[in-house]
Protein backbone atom coordinates (compact mmCIF):
# COMPACT_ATOMS: atom_id res chain seq x y z
CA UNK A 1 0.00 0.00 0.00
CA UNK A 2 2.69 2.44 0.94
CA UNK A 3 4.80 1.84 -2.26
CA UNK A 4 0.84 2.57 -3.88
CA UNK A 5 0.96 6.22 -2.09
CA UNK A 6 4.55 6.70 -2.80
CA UNK A 7 4.03 5.99 -6.72
CA UNK A 8 1.80 9.34 -6.36
CA UNK A 9 4.74 11.34 -4.65
CA UNK A 10 6.74 10.05 -7.49
CA UNK A 11 4.42 11.20 -10.46
CA UNK A 12 4.68 14.69 -8.19
CA UNK A 13 8.06 14.72 -8.99
CA UNK A 14 7.93 13.60 -12.55
CA UNK A 15 5.46 15.37 -13.65
CA UNK A 16 4.40 18.13 -11.33
CA UNK A 17 1.02 16.41 -11.00
CA UNK A 18 -0.07 16.85 -7.43
CA UNK A 19 -2.00 14.33 -5.85
CA UNK A 20 -0.99 15.39 -2.26
CA UNK A 21 -3.70 13.57 -0.93
CA UNK A 22 -2.84 10.64 -1.19
CA UNK A 23 0.91 10.87 -0.75
CA UNK A 24 1.01 12.86 2.15
CA UNK A 25 -0.01 11.14 5.56
CA UNK A 26 -2.09 14.28 7.51
CA UNK A 27 -3.64 15.31 3.88
CA UNK A 28 -5.04 11.38 3.51
CA UNK A 29 -6.32 11.39 7.00
CA UNK A 30 -7.80 14.44 6.73
CA UNK A 31 -9.87 13.30 3.94
CA UNK A 32 -10.52 9.62 5.05
CA UNK A 33 -12.42 11.46 8.29
CA UNK A 34 -13.97 13.78 6.08
CA UNK A 35 -15.39 11.22 3.69
CA UNK A 36 -16.57 9.38 6.41
CA UNK A 37 -18.31 12.50 7.57
CA UNK A 38 -19.64 13.11 4.28
CA UNK A 39 -21.74 8.90 4.68
CA UNK A 40 -22.97 10.31 7.71
CA UNK A 41 -24.49 13.12 7.13
CA UNK A 42 -25.95 11.48 3.83
CA UNK A 43 -27.17 8.47 5.96
CA UNK A 44 -28.67 10.69 8.63
CA UNK A 45 -30.38 12.85 6.09
CA UNK A 46 -31.98 10.01 4.06
CA UNK A 47 -33.39 8.39 7.13
CA UNK A 48 -34.88 11.49 8.81
CA UNK A 49 -36.06 12.90 5.52
CA UNK A 50 -38.34 9.52 4.32
CA UNK A 51 -39.64 9.36 7.74
CA UNK A 52 -40.30 13.05 7.06
CA UNK A 53 -41.87 12.19 3.91
CA UNK A 54 -44.06 9.61 5.34
CA UNK A 55 -45.55 11.87 8.31
CA UNK A 56 -45.49 14.51 5.89
CA UNK A 57 -48.05 12.89 3.43
CA UNK A 58 -50.23 11.20 5.81
CA UNK A 59 -51.13 14.97 7.39
CA UNK A 60 -51.45 15.88 3.97
CA UNK A 61 -54.31 13.50 3.58
CA UNK A 62 -55.57 14.21 6.95
CA UNK A 63 -59.12 15.24 8.31
CA UNK A 64 -57.82 17.86 10.11
CA UNK A 65 -58.12 21.12 8.12
CA UNK A 66 -55.36 22.73 10.73
CA UNK A 67 -52.46 19.59 9.85
CA UNK A 68 -53.11 19.97 6.07
CA UNK A 69 -52.50 23.78 6.45
CA UNK A 70 -49.10 22.89 8.47
CA UNK A 71 -47.84 20.78 5.91
CA UNK A 72 -48.75 22.94 3.24
CA UNK A 73 -46.72 25.67 4.80
CA UNK A 74 -43.64 23.47 5.75
CA UNK A 75 -43.87 22.37 2.02
CA UNK A 76 -44.09 26.21 0.93
CA UNK A 77 -41.23 27.40 3.03
CA UNK A 78 -38.75 24.84 2.87
CA UNK A 79 -39.07 23.84 -0.88
CA UNK A 80 -38.99 27.48 -2.13
CA UNK A 81 -35.76 28.71 -0.37
CA UNK A 82 -32.39 27.72 -1.20
CA UNK A 83 -30.96 25.81 0.97
CA UNK A 84 -27.46 27.72 2.13
CA UNK A 85 -30.49 30.48 3.72
CA UNK A 86 -31.98 27.68 5.55
CA UNK A 87 -29.20 26.51 7.10
CA UNK A 88 -27.17 29.75 7.50
CA UNK A 89 -30.89 30.96 9.10
CA UNK A 90 -30.87 28.00 11.51
CA UNK A 91 -27.00 27.91 12.64
CA UNK A 92 -27.08 31.52 12.53
CA UNK A 93 -30.47 33.01 12.91
CA UNK A 94 -32.27 30.74 15.23
CA UNK A 95 -29.63 28.99 16.77
CA UNK A 96 -28.74 32.49 18.46
CA UNK A 97 -32.25 32.80 20.15
CA UNK A 98 -31.42 28.70 22.10
CA UNK A 99 -30.32 29.12 24.95
CA UNK A 100 -26.26 28.23 25.75
CA UNK A 101 -24.34 25.41 28.28
CA UNK A 102 -21.53 25.19 29.17
CA UNK A 103 -19.52 22.16 26.86
CA UNK A 104 -17.39 21.15 30.15
CA UNK A 105 -14.60 23.00 29.21
CA UNK A 106 -15.72 26.45 30.16
CA UNK A 107 -17.14 27.34 27.07
CA UNK A 108 -20.49 28.41 26.59
CA UNK A 109 -21.51 25.94 23.53
CA UNK A 110 -24.53 26.46 21.85
CA UNK A 111 -27.49 24.13 22.37
CA UNK A 112 -27.59 22.57 19.37
CA UNK A 113 -23.95 22.13 17.13
CA UNK A 114 -22.93 22.51 13.42
CA UNK A 115 -23.58 18.78 12.88
CA UNK A 116 -26.70 18.57 14.13
CA UNK A 117 -28.01 21.90 12.16
CA UNK A 118 -26.61 20.58 9.07
CA UNK A 119 -28.78 16.92 9.88
CA UNK A 120 -31.70 19.42 10.38
CA UNK A 121 -32.07 21.62 8.33
CA UNK A 122 -30.70 19.09 5.30
CA UNK A 123 -33.35 16.92 6.51
CA UNK A 124 -36.53 19.65 6.34
CA UNK A 125 -35.58 20.59 3.13
CA UNK A 126 -35.76 17.56 0.89
CA UNK A 127 -38.36 16.04 3.39
CA UNK A 128 -40.14 18.85 1.73
CA UNK A 129 -39.64 17.16 -1.82
CA UNK A 130 -40.11 13.88 0.23
CA UNK A 131 -43.57 14.51 0.77
CA UNK A 132 -44.80 15.41 -2.77
CA UNK A 133 -42.72 12.47 -4.17
CA UNK A 134 -44.85 9.87 -1.87
CA UNK A 135 -47.82 12.47 -2.08
CA UNK A 136 -47.46 11.36 -6.41
CA UNK A 137 -47.32 7.95 -5.44
CA UNK A 138 -50.06 7.85 -3.40
CA UNK A 139 -51.73 9.44 -5.85
CA UNK A 140 -51.51 7.33 -8.43
CA UNK A 141 -53.09 4.51 -6.83
CA UNK A 142 -56.40 3.55 -8.27
CA UNK A 143 -59.80 4.64 -6.44
CA UNK A 144 -60.91 1.12 -7.55
CA UNK A 145 -58.12 -0.68 -6.06
CA UNK A 146 -59.11 0.69 -2.91
CA UNK A 147 -62.48 0.44 -3.15
CA UNK A 148 -61.87 -3.10 -3.81
CA UNK A 149 -59.64 -3.67 -0.67
CA UNK A 150 -62.32 -1.59 1.41
CA UNK A 151 -65.03 -4.06 -0.30
CA UNK A 152 -63.12 -7.09 1.04
CA UNK A 153 -63.91 -6.17 4.95
CA UNK A 154 -60.45 -4.36 5.40
CA UNK A 155 -59.98 -1.42 7.97
CA UNK A 156 -58.60 2.00 6.77
CA UNK A 157 -55.72 1.98 8.28
CA UNK A 158 -55.04 -1.99 6.66
CA UNK A 159 -55.63 -0.57 3.54
CA UNK A 160 -53.12 2.45 3.77
CA UNK A 161 -50.78 -0.43 5.06
CA UNK A 162 -51.20 -3.39 3.19
CA UNK A 163 -52.49 -2.12 0.14
CA UNK A 164 -51.89 1.75 -1.13
CA UNK A 165 -48.28 2.39 0.53
CA UNK A 166 -46.98 -0.61 -0.93
CA UNK A 167 -48.24 -0.10 -4.44
CA UNK A 168 -47.72 3.71 -4.20
CA UNK A 169 -43.88 3.61 -3.14
CA UNK A 170 -43.30 1.01 -6.14
CA UNK A 171 -44.41 3.54 -8.06
CA UNK A 172 -42.93 6.45 -6.83
CA UNK A 173 -39.53 5.12 -6.46
CA UNK A 174 -37.72 6.54 -9.20
CA UNK A 175 -38.96 9.89 -7.91
CA UNK A 176 -37.79 8.96 -5.36
CA UNK A 177 -34.08 7.66 -5.83
CA UNK A 178 -33.92 11.07 -7.50
CA UNK A 179 -34.47 13.12 -5.01
CA UNK A 180 -32.10 10.75 -2.39
CA UNK A 181 -29.28 11.41 -4.83
CA UNK A 182 -29.75 14.83 -4.37
CA UNK A 183 -29.45 14.32 -0.84
CA UNK A 184 -26.18 12.57 -1.15
CA UNK A 185 -24.71 15.34 -3.31
CA UNK A 186 -26.22 18.23 -1.71
CA UNK A 187 -23.90 17.26 1.77
CA UNK A 188 -21.29 19.20 0.22
CA UNK A 189 -23.42 22.37 1.54
CA UNK A 190 -22.49 21.53 4.91
CA UNK A 191 -18.44 23.15 4.69
CA UNK A 192 -20.52 26.23 4.83
CA UNK A 193 -21.07 25.78 8.39
CA UNK A 194 -17.62 24.47 9.12
CA UNK A 195 -18.20 20.68 8.88
CA UNK A 196 -15.24 18.72 8.16
CA UNK A 197 -16.99 17.13 5.02
CA UNK A 198 -15.03 16.40 1.37
CA UNK A 199 -15.46 19.91 0.04
CA UNK A 200 -13.99 21.22 3.01
CA UNK A 201 -11.02 19.21 3.37
CA UNK A 202 -10.84 19.50 -0.23
CA UNK A 203 -10.44 23.09 0.34
CA UNK A 204 -7.76 22.82 2.97
CA UNK A 205 -5.69 20.91 0.75
CA UNK A 206 -5.62 22.76 -2.06
CA UNK A 207 -5.20 26.13 -0.45
CA UNK A 208 -1.77 24.89 1.11
CA UNK A 209 -0.76 22.83 -1.94
CA UNK A 210 -2.10 24.96 -4.78
CA UNK A 211 -3.31 22.02 -6.49
CA UNK A 212 -6.58 23.03 -7.59
CA UNK A 213 -7.15 20.73 -10.68
CA UNK A 214 -6.25 17.99 -8.80
CA UNK A 215 -8.13 17.96 -6.20
CA UNK A 216 -11.14 18.77 -8.12
CA UNK A 217 -10.66 15.61 -9.82
CA UNK A 218 -10.50 13.61 -6.73
CA UNK A 219 -13.49 15.31 -5.21
CA UNK A 220 -15.71 14.59 -8.63
CA UNK A 221 -14.15 10.83 -8.40
CA UNK A 222 -14.95 10.38 -4.53
CA UNK A 223 -18.56 11.94 -5.30
CA UNK A 224 -19.60 10.28 -8.67
CA UNK A 225 -18.49 6.85 -6.70
CA UNK A 226 -20.40 7.35 -3.55
CA UNK A 227 -23.59 8.50 -5.59
CA UNK A 228 -22.99 5.56 -7.89
CA UNK A 229 -22.40 3.11 -5.19
CA UNK A 230 -25.63 4.72 -3.83
CA UNK A 231 -27.57 4.38 -6.89
CA UNK A 232 -26.79 0.66 -7.78
CA UNK A 233 -28.26 -0.27 -4.30
CA UNK A 234 -31.27 1.88 -5.00
CA UNK A 235 -31.70 0.11 -8.85
CA UNK A 236 -31.35 -2.96 -6.88
CA UNK A 237 -33.93 -2.46 -4.66
CA UNK A 238 -36.12 -1.27 -7.14
CA UNK A 239 -35.83 -4.58 -9.59
CA UNK A 240 -36.91 -6.62 -6.49
CA UNK A 241 -39.73 -4.60 -5.85
CA UNK A 242 -41.33 -5.07 -9.32
CA UNK A 243 -44.62 -4.84 -10.04
CA UNK A 244 -45.62 -7.89 -12.25
CA UNK A 245 -47.31 -6.08 -14.82
CA UNK A 246 -46.98 -2.73 -14.16
CA UNK A 247 -45.43 -0.29 -16.36
CA UNK A 248 -45.06 -2.43 -19.62
CA UNK B 1 30.01 83.21 -50.27
CA UNK B 2 28.10 80.17 -51.88
CA UNK B 3 30.50 77.49 -50.40
CA UNK B 4 30.01 79.01 -46.81
CA UNK B 5 26.24 78.89 -47.40
CA UNK B 6 27.02 74.88 -48.08
CA UNK B 7 28.76 74.62 -45.05
CA UNK B 8 26.79 76.19 -42.71
CA UNK B 9 23.84 74.39 -44.03
CA UNK B 10 25.95 71.00 -43.72
CA UNK B 11 26.84 72.00 -40.37
CA UNK B 12 23.48 72.54 -39.61
CA UNK B 13 22.04 69.55 -40.82
CA UNK B 14 24.57 67.44 -39.27
CA UNK B 15 23.65 69.31 -35.85
CA UNK B 16 19.97 68.78 -36.23
CA UNK B 17 20.48 65.13 -37.14
CA UNK B 18 22.91 64.60 -33.66
CA UNK B 19 20.02 66.02 -31.61
CA UNK B 20 17.44 63.71 -33.93
CA UNK B 21 19.86 60.61 -32.94
CA UNK B 22 20.05 61.85 -29.61
CA UNK B 23 16.16 61.92 -29.36
CA UNK B 24 16.16 58.65 -30.45
CA UNK B 25 18.49 56.50 -29.14
CA UNK B 26 18.48 58.48 -25.69
CA UNK B 27 17.43 55.40 -22.67
CA UNK B 28 15.28 57.13 -20.32
CA UNK B 29 17.82 58.43 -17.88
CA UNK B 30 17.82 57.52 -14.48
CA UNK B 31 15.81 60.26 -12.36
CA UNK B 32 13.35 60.66 -15.32
CA UNK B 33 10.73 59.02 -13.44
CA UNK B 34 11.53 61.67 -10.14
CA UNK B 35 11.98 64.10 -12.85
CA UNK B 36 8.57 64.28 -13.76
CA UNK B 37 7.42 64.25 -10.92
CA UNK B 38 9.16 67.44 -9.93
CA UNK B 39 8.57 69.31 -13.63
CA UNK B 40 4.85 68.35 -12.69
CA UNK B 41 5.07 69.77 -9.07
CA UNK B 42 2.83 66.95 -8.00
CA UNK B 43 3.36 63.33 -6.72
CA UNK B 44 0.16 61.02 -7.48
CA UNK B 45 0.10 58.53 -4.88
CA UNK B 46 -2.18 55.62 -4.54
CA UNK B 47 -4.06 55.22 -1.33
CA UNK B 48 -6.36 52.62 0.13
CA UNK B 49 -9.76 54.25 1.61
CA UNK B 50 -11.25 51.59 3.39
CA UNK B 51 -8.27 50.31 5.72
CA UNK B 52 -8.35 51.54 8.27
CA UNK B 53 -5.78 52.83 10.04
CA UNK B 54 -3.90 52.38 6.87
CA UNK B 55 -5.75 54.25 4.28
CA UNK B 56 -9.43 55.62 5.32
CA UNK B 57 -11.60 58.28 5.03
CA UNK B 58 -11.98 60.65 8.35
CA UNK B 59 -15.45 61.76 9.22
CA UNK B 60 -15.28 65.15 6.40
CA UNK B 61 -14.21 62.84 3.82
CA UNK B 62 -10.32 63.21 3.88
CA UNK B 63 -8.26 60.76 3.19
CA UNK B 64 -5.81 60.07 6.42
CA UNK B 65 -3.71 57.31 7.55
CA UNK B 66 -0.05 55.88 8.06
CA UNK B 67 -0.09 55.22 4.27
CA UNK B 68 -0.87 59.08 3.35
CA UNK B 69 2.04 60.27 6.18
CA UNK B 70 4.55 58.25 5.00
CA UNK B 71 3.20 59.79 1.17
CA UNK B 72 3.35 63.09 2.11
CA UNK B 73 6.44 62.83 3.65
CA UNK B 74 7.65 61.88 0.35
CA UNK B 75 6.21 64.50 -1.30
CA UNK B 76 7.84 67.43 1.36
CA UNK B 77 11.16 66.03 0.50
CA UNK B 78 10.68 65.61 -2.97
CA UNK B 79 9.35 69.57 -2.52
CA UNK B 80 6.09 68.53 -4.59
CA UNK B 81 2.43 68.70 -3.69
CA UNK B 82 1.04 65.04 -2.80
CA UNK B 83 -2.12 64.04 -4.74
CA UNK B 84 -3.64 60.95 -3.16
CA UNK B 85 -5.52 58.85 -5.59
CA UNK B 86 -7.95 56.43 -4.26
CA UNK B 87 -6.45 52.67 -4.88
CA UNK B 88 -8.64 49.46 -4.47
CA UNK B 89 -6.85 46.26 -3.92
CA UNK B 90 -7.46 45.09 -7.91
CA UNK B 91 -6.69 48.12 -9.56
CA UNK B 92 -3.31 49.60 -7.25
CA UNK B 93 -0.88 47.44 -9.70
CA UNK B 94 -2.84 48.69 -13.53
CA UNK B 95 -2.81 51.69 -11.92
CA UNK B 96 1.10 52.15 -11.29
CA UNK B 97 1.70 50.01 -14.86
CA UNK B 98 -0.38 51.96 -16.89
CA UNK B 99 1.44 55.08 -15.07
CA UNK B 100 -1.49 57.26 -13.17
CA UNK B 101 0.35 56.82 -10.42
CA UNK B 102 3.92 57.20 -9.51
CA UNK B 103 3.94 54.88 -6.34
CA UNK B 104 1.59 53.28 -3.94
CA UNK B 105 1.26 52.54 -0.63
CA UNK B 106 -1.68 50.90 -0.13
CA UNK B 107 -1.50 47.83 1.90
CA UNK B 108 -0.48 45.37 -0.56
CA UNK B 109 0.99 42.10 0.70
CA UNK B 110 4.44 41.86 -0.38
CA UNK B 111 4.91 38.42 -2.62
CA UNK B 112 7.51 37.15 -5.31
CA UNK B 113 4.59 37.39 -7.81
CA UNK B 114 3.96 40.51 -7.37
CA UNK B 115 7.40 41.81 -7.66
CA UNK B 116 7.18 40.42 -11.26
CA UNK B 117 4.39 42.92 -11.70
CA UNK B 118 5.41 46.30 -10.13
CA UNK B 119 8.68 47.48 -8.21
CA UNK B 120 7.76 46.65 -4.70
CA UNK B 121 10.40 47.75 -2.63
CA UNK B 122 12.54 46.97 0.50
CA UNK B 123 12.73 47.34 3.24
CA UNK B 124 9.05 46.62 3.28
CA UNK B 125 6.83 49.22 4.77
CA UNK B 126 4.83 47.21 8.28
CA UNK B 127 3.67 43.82 8.52
CA UNK B 128 0.53 42.67 9.79
CA UNK B 129 -0.21 38.87 11.91
CA UNK B 130 -1.99 36.44 13.08
CA UNK B 131 -3.60 36.52 16.24
CA UNK B 132 -6.63 35.36 18.21
CA UNK B 133 -9.78 37.28 19.59
CA UNK B 134 -10.99 35.16 23.14
CA UNK B 135 -12.65 35.78 26.19
CA UNK B 136 -10.98 37.74 28.77
CA UNK B 137 -12.40 35.15 31.43
CA UNK B 138 -10.78 32.45 29.37
CA UNK B 139 -7.23 33.80 30.09
CA UNK B 140 -5.01 32.61 27.30
CA UNK B 141 -1.03 33.67 27.69
CA UNK B 142 0.22 31.27 24.91
CA UNK B 143 -0.91 29.67 21.47
CA UNK B 144 -0.06 26.27 23.43
CA UNK B 145 -2.97 27.34 26.20
CA UNK B 146 -5.37 26.66 22.76
CA UNK B 147 -4.82 23.19 22.65
CA UNK B 148 -7.34 20.86 22.49
CA UNK B 149 -9.95 23.29 21.55
CA UNK B 150 -11.87 24.85 18.23
CA UNK B 151 -11.00 27.82 17.19
CA UNK B 152 -13.32 29.95 14.06
CA UNK B 153 -11.23 31.68 10.84
CA UNK B 154 -11.36 31.80 7.45
CA UNK B 155 -11.66 29.19 4.53
CA UNK B 156 -8.36 28.63 3.26
CA UNK B 157 -6.08 30.21 5.60
CA UNK B 158 -2.94 29.06 5.09
CA UNK B 159 -1.83 28.67 8.72
CA UNK B 160 -4.73 26.33 9.81
CA UNK B 161 -2.42 23.15 9.11
CA UNK B 162 0.56 24.41 11.12
CA UNK B 163 -1.46 25.29 13.98
CA UNK B 164 -2.77 21.80 13.99
CA UNK B 165 0.32 20.53 13.55
CA UNK B 166 2.25 22.09 16.24
CA UNK B 167 -0.55 23.14 18.55
CA UNK B 168 -3.54 20.89 17.86
CA UNK B 169 -5.55 23.70 17.63
CA UNK B 170 -8.95 22.42 15.71
CA UNK B 171 -10.18 25.18 12.83
CA UNK B 172 -13.50 25.62 12.69
CA UNK B 173 -13.60 27.15 9.04
CA UNK B 174 -16.35 29.69 7.30
CA UNK B 175 -16.65 31.39 3.83
CA UNK B 176 -16.18 34.87 5.38
CA UNK B 177 -14.71 37.04 8.48
CA UNK B 178 -18.17 37.93 9.46
CA UNK B 179 -19.46 34.68 9.19
CA UNK B 180 -16.23 33.72 11.50
CA UNK B 181 -17.07 36.06 14.38
CA UNK B 182 -20.50 35.50 14.53
CA UNK B 183 -19.95 31.72 15.12
CA UNK B 184 -17.13 32.40 17.94
CA UNK B 185 -19.71 35.49 19.63
CA UNK B 186 -22.14 32.62 19.61
CA UNK B 187 -20.32 29.88 20.96
CA UNK B 188 -18.90 27.59 18.69
CA UNK B 189 -15.10 27.71 18.89
CA UNK B 190 -13.12 28.96 21.75
CA UNK B 191 -11.39 31.45 19.68
CA UNK B 192 -11.45 34.01 16.79
CA UNK B 193 -8.32 33.22 14.61
CA UNK B 194 -7.23 36.86 12.35
CA UNK B 195 -5.33 39.39 11.49
CA UNK B 196 -4.14 41.16 14.14
CA UNK B 197 -4.85 44.60 12.78
CA UNK B 198 -8.69 43.20 12.21
CA UNK B 199 -8.99 42.34 15.61
CA UNK B 200 -7.87 44.68 17.20
CA UNK B 201 -9.44 47.52 15.80
CA UNK B 202 -13.22 45.83 16.12
CA UNK B 203 -12.64 45.44 19.85
CA UNK B 204 -11.15 48.97 19.64
CA UNK B 205 -14.39 50.55 17.28
CA UNK B 206 -16.94 48.26 19.56
CA UNK B 207 -15.83 49.01 23.28
CA UNK B 208 -19.40 47.87 24.73
CA UNK B 209 -19.94 44.66 22.16
CA UNK B 210 -16.35 43.41 23.02
CA UNK B 211 -15.76 44.66 26.74
CA UNK B 212 -15.53 41.01 27.49
CA UNK B 213 -12.78 39.98 24.96
CA UNK B 214 -8.98 40.35 24.66
CA UNK B 215 -6.17 39.98 21.45
CA UNK B 216 -4.03 38.41 24.43
CA UNK B 217 -0.90 36.34 22.21
CA UNK B 218 1.67 37.40 20.19
CA UNK B 219 1.21 37.80 16.69
CA UNK B 220 3.05 35.29 14.72
CA UNK B 221 3.55 34.91 10.80
CA UNK B 222 4.14 38.15 9.42
CA UNK B 223 3.57 39.09 6.08
CA UNK B 224 5.21 42.67 5.17
CA UNK B 225 3.57 45.10 3.08
CA UNK B 226 5.29 46.85 0.66
CA UNK B 227 5.44 50.44 -1.07
CA UNK B 228 5.55 50.14 -5.04
CA UNK B 229 6.73 52.33 -7.69
CA UNK B 230 6.68 51.40 -11.30
CA UNK B 231 9.06 48.30 -12.09
CA UNK B 232 11.28 50.08 -14.25
CA UNK B 233 11.93 52.50 -11.57
CA UNK B 234 13.00 50.49 -9.23
CA UNK B 235 16.37 50.75 -9.29
CA UNK B 236 16.53 54.21 -10.69
CA UNK B 237 16.21 57.18 -8.67
CA UNK B 238 12.36 56.95 -8.15
CA UNK B 239 12.93 53.71 -6.54
CA UNK B 240 15.96 54.52 -4.57
CA UNK B 241 14.45 57.58 -3.28
CA UNK B 242 11.47 55.76 -1.89
CA UNK B 243 13.38 52.92 -0.32
CA UNK B 244 15.59 55.37 1.04
CA UNK B 245 12.56 57.20 3.09
CA UNK B 246 11.11 53.86 3.94
CA UNK B 247 14.52 53.13 5.93
CA UNK B 248 14.91 55.94 7.53
CA UNK B 249 11.53 55.98 8.62
CA UNK B 250 12.31 52.36 9.99
CA UNK B 251 15.80 54.03 11.50
CA UNK B 252 14.24 56.54 13.67
CA UNK B 253 10.89 55.16 14.44
CA UNK B 254 8.47 56.77 12.69
CA UNK B 255 6.52 53.48 11.77
CA UNK B 256 6.74 52.55 15.93
CA UNK B 257 5.32 55.89 16.51
CA UNK B 258 2.64 55.55 13.98
CA UNK B 259 1.85 52.37 15.86
CA UNK B 260 1.57 54.22 19.09
CA UNK B 261 -0.21 56.97 17.80
CA UNK B 262 -2.81 54.42 16.28
CA UNK B 263 -2.88 52.92 19.97
CA UNK B 264 -1.88 49.46 18.28
CA UNK B 265 -0.13 46.74 20.71
CA UNK B 266 3.97 46.84 19.89
CA UNK B 267 4.35 45.42 17.00
CA UNK B 268 8.11 42.93 17.59
CA UNK B 269 8.44 42.70 13.77
CA UNK B 270 8.67 46.87 13.51
CA UNK B 271 10.91 46.84 16.35
CA UNK B 272 13.09 44.68 15.22
CA UNK B 273 13.24 46.54 11.74
CA UNK B 274 14.00 49.44 13.80
CA UNK B 275 16.96 47.46 15.21
CA UNK B 276 18.06 46.43 12.05
CA UNK B 277 18.45 49.95 10.52
CA UNK B 278 19.81 51.29 13.63
CA UNK B 279 22.79 54.18 13.66
CA UNK B 280 25.22 52.32 15.25
CA UNK B 281 26.91 55.45 16.08
CA UNK B 282 23.82 57.09 17.64
CA UNK B 283 24.38 58.01 21.43
CA UNK B 284 22.75 55.24 23.64
CA UNK B 285 19.33 56.85 24.51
Amino acid sequence: MEAFWEWFRWLYDETGINFSVLYDPYNREKFAAAMFVTVQIAVYVLFITTLIGLFGVWMQRSRFRLLRWFIRGYIELFRNTPKLVQLYCLYFGVSAFLPRFDDGTGLMAPLIGAFTWVILAFALHYGAFTVEVFRSGIEAVPDTTIEAARALGMTKLQVYRLVVLPLAFRICLPALNNNYVFVVKGTSLAYAVGINEMLYAANQIYTLDANVPEMMTVLLICYVSLVSIFVAFMNKLERALKMPGYGT
Amino acid sequence: MFRKLIYSSLGGMLGLSVVAADLITTPAVANDGIKEIIERGVLRAGVRTTKKPFGYRDTSGNIVGIDPDLLQDMADRLGVKLEKVPVTGSNRMPFLQQGKIDVFSANMNDSLKRRKIVGALLPNSYAVGFNIMALKKDGFKTWEDLRGHTACTIQGSWYIKVLDQDYGIKAMTFKGGAEAFTAFEQGRCRARIGNDMEIWFRIQDNPERYKDYEMPLDSFGYSPYSVAVPLDQKDKALGRFVAGVLTEWHQTGRFLEQWKKWGFPPSPWLEEMHEKFKDPLAPAS
